[in-house]
């Protein structure tokens, strides 16, 4: 279970005039605390809390007045309050803070027809930044909809242009041998493309046929087709592997070559222990990744990106495990390697956890006894969570294992960018101790195997440098024609 | 066949062949100044739109087509290849050419005088 702790405001009472009010519940390590002054919220500490946590922190926020049964506060007892919550929000209250979308434009989407989560997305772009708010969307939906709420059936499905959810469309494509993109939409479309689903499937098909994928690049996007991550004008980042971020002077000297001669807008270290070359234009990226000399980092793609380790045994006097040892070889095993979304990783070689691997979609840390312990589900960014204790390895070797094993169960049963906190949310991590520790449902052996096979399918993208598979393939404009014509 | 064309004199500039475009995809071609993204379906039509995304300016031409729309690849602002038309969002319409393939396999497009666009 992950921990989900909410602070806000005053800890303590500041005078007898202040009111505390507590409630512990140690079995499910829920704590709630709150400071109240004057009838209104001082502060608020609120571990575990679940439900009641957004509804505090708005009458926080806000200065609300308080209800005068506090246990309503604490509890949501009365049914509805997530209803009532978004009720009493004003018009104006950004929901959706990737896109700027307001309640109000949420409610008038409704209003017009908008009556599934899908729709109103769709209608007013809000959710469909990082994701974060979809469920705040949904009350709104609810509250505005006076109960007519649709449920999409397409919610369910893996893309949209293909109604079938993700065990139903990996089940019509093995039986009917689909390997390409467009066959998937002739097979079962009835030949129509669509086009937000060509990325979802290509993705599907690379992990259900491996390099037996017939690939399209038409289904890739764009980061995908030219290996780069394309920039707000147009041009491209360039991040090189740097193996568990251990570099040298050699490599940093080439990197600096490359950054004069192709005049990089920015040089950046990324949070991942690596450097990124930014504002590369399209037509260069050949010739940068051949001068670079170093394999593709992945920073652009749906994928196993780095792998970010502290110091470890080799410096650090307090190092129990050898992280980076570890960290280089768990990219080395793993790069490249296709994901639902992506996939972070870090190698802490001590408790102290420097590498921030309990923050991870997969992390590990040493601990006394020669041990590893592997976190799944981390996460800190659109969402914070702390990863759950997988097991505890006694090798590295075990600990590649049980990371790929994951991995590859993480590969053919999570929903298109479904990242690892909501997947392990979704799964339980009890259940997946079962199947890939205890290995109840006998799966074991088959995914060490096809992660095997995936790892063995490795390819450095970045050597399409010297055999593009078009001419034009890094080319954003073609020769021009004289206006005359 | 890509958008209607405005009942406006118009000159055709041949933009070479077809094979220059990746199937499925779209690149910037530029007829002397002017930068129009030209895209090449999978089912063999060509569509010719502007080159930038009205949204945040993104390249349309690395955007990802499929039955007849266009997604920019910056933000997903999704259009209607054939009339410009903005699907999902408040954006004005694209503008769009007349574009076609000629016996030779060449793309052939039309634009308005001095590189005008004929629809704007």
């Amino acid at each position: 279970m992950g921990v989900d702790l909410a602070v806000a405001g005053d800890k303590e009472a500041r005078d007898e005039n202040d009111e505390v009010v507590t409630y512990v519940e140690p079995s499910q390590r829920i704590y709630k605390k709150l400071i109240v002054r004057d009838g209104q919220i001082a502060g608020a500490i609120l571990l575990n809390d679940g439900m009641s946590s957004p509804r505090l922190l708005q009458a926080f926020d806000r200065d609300e007045k308080l209800p005068d049964s506090r246990a309503e506060l604490l509890f949501g007892i009365g049914g509805g309050l997530p209803a009532a919550d978004v009720a009493s929000l004003p018009d104006d209250t950004q929901i959706c803070n990737c896109n700027g979308v307001s309640k109000g434009q949420i409610v008038a989407a409704v209003k017009a027809g908008s009556r599934s989560l899908k729709a109103v997305c769709d209608a007013t772009r809000a959710g469909t930044g990082c994701g974060s708010c979809k469920s705040l969307v949904q009350e709104v939906l609810e509250f505005a909809s006076d109960g007519l709420v649709v449920e999409d059936p397409s919610a369910h499905y893996y893309v949209q242009g293909i109604p079938l959810n993700k065990p139903e469309l990996v089940e019509a494509v093995k039986s009917m041998e689909l390997k390409s993109v467009s066959s998937v939409f002739n097979a079962l479309a009835g030949g129509r493309e669509d086009v937000g689903s060509k990325v979802g499937l290509s993705s599907l098909l690379k992990t259900v046929w491996g390099s037996e994928y017939e690939d399209e690049r038409d289904a890739r996007f764009i980061n995908d087709r030219v290996h780069a991550n394309i920039q707000r004008d147009g041009t491209f980042s360039v991040v090189p592997r740097i193996y568990g971020g251990i570099t040298t002077p050699d490599e940093l000297r080439r990197i600096a070559d490359v950054a004069e001669k192709y005049q990089a807008g920015m040089v950046k270290i990324t949070g991942g222990q690596r450097i990124d070359l930014l504002g590369i234009p399209k037509e260069h990226l050949p010739d940068v990744w051949r001068e670079l000399d170093m394999p593709s980092g992945h920073a652009y793609t749906k994928a196993f990106r780095t792998c970010k380790t502290c110091v470890g045994t080799d410096f650090c006097r307090f190092g129990l495990g050898d992280s980076t040892s570890l960290g280089i070889d768990i990219e080395k095993r793993f790069q490249g390697i296709e994901m639902p979304h992506k996939v972070k990783m870090a190698v802490s070689g001590c408790p102290r956890n420097c590498a921030e691997a309990t923050v991870k979609d997969v992390g590990v840390v040493a601990i006394e006894g020669g041990k590893w312990e592997i976190y799944v589900g981390g996460a800190a960014g659109a969402n914070v969570r702390k990863g759950d204790v997988l097991c505890v390895a006694d090798s590295p070797a075990d600990v590649l294992k049980y990371m790929g094993r994951f991995l590859q169960y993480y590969r053919e049963n999570a929903k298109y960018m479904e990242r690892t906190y909501d997947f392990v949310e979704r799964i339980g991590v009890a259940r997946l101790r079962e199947v890939l520790m205890e290995d109840t449902e006998g799966l074991s052996d088959r995914l060490d195997d096809d992660m095997q096979a995936a790892v063995e399918a490795y390819f450095d993208p970045w050597k399409e440098r010297d055999n593009p598979v078009h001419e034009n393939q890094f080319v954003t404009a073609p020769a021009a024609v004289a206006a005359e014509g | 066949m890509g958008a209607k064309a405005a009942a406006k004199p118009s000159q055709t500039y041949d933009l070479g062949p077809v094979e220059q475009i990746p199937i499925g995809e779209g690149r910037l071609l530029r007829i002397g100044h002017v930068p129009v993204a030209v895209f090449r379906a999978r089912d063999g039509s060509v569509y010719a739109t502007q080159a930038l995304c009205p949204h945040r300016g993104g390249p349309l031409a690395d955007g990802i087509i499929g039955g007849g729309q266009l997604q920019c690849p910056l933000h997903g602002y999704k259009f209607e290849l054939g009339t410009g038309k903005p699907l999902g969002n408040d954006c004005n319409a694209l503008k769009t050419y007349e574009v076609e393939i000629t016996e030779q396999e060449h793309i052939r497009i039309a634009l308005g005088i001095a590189g005008e666009s004929m629809n704007k």
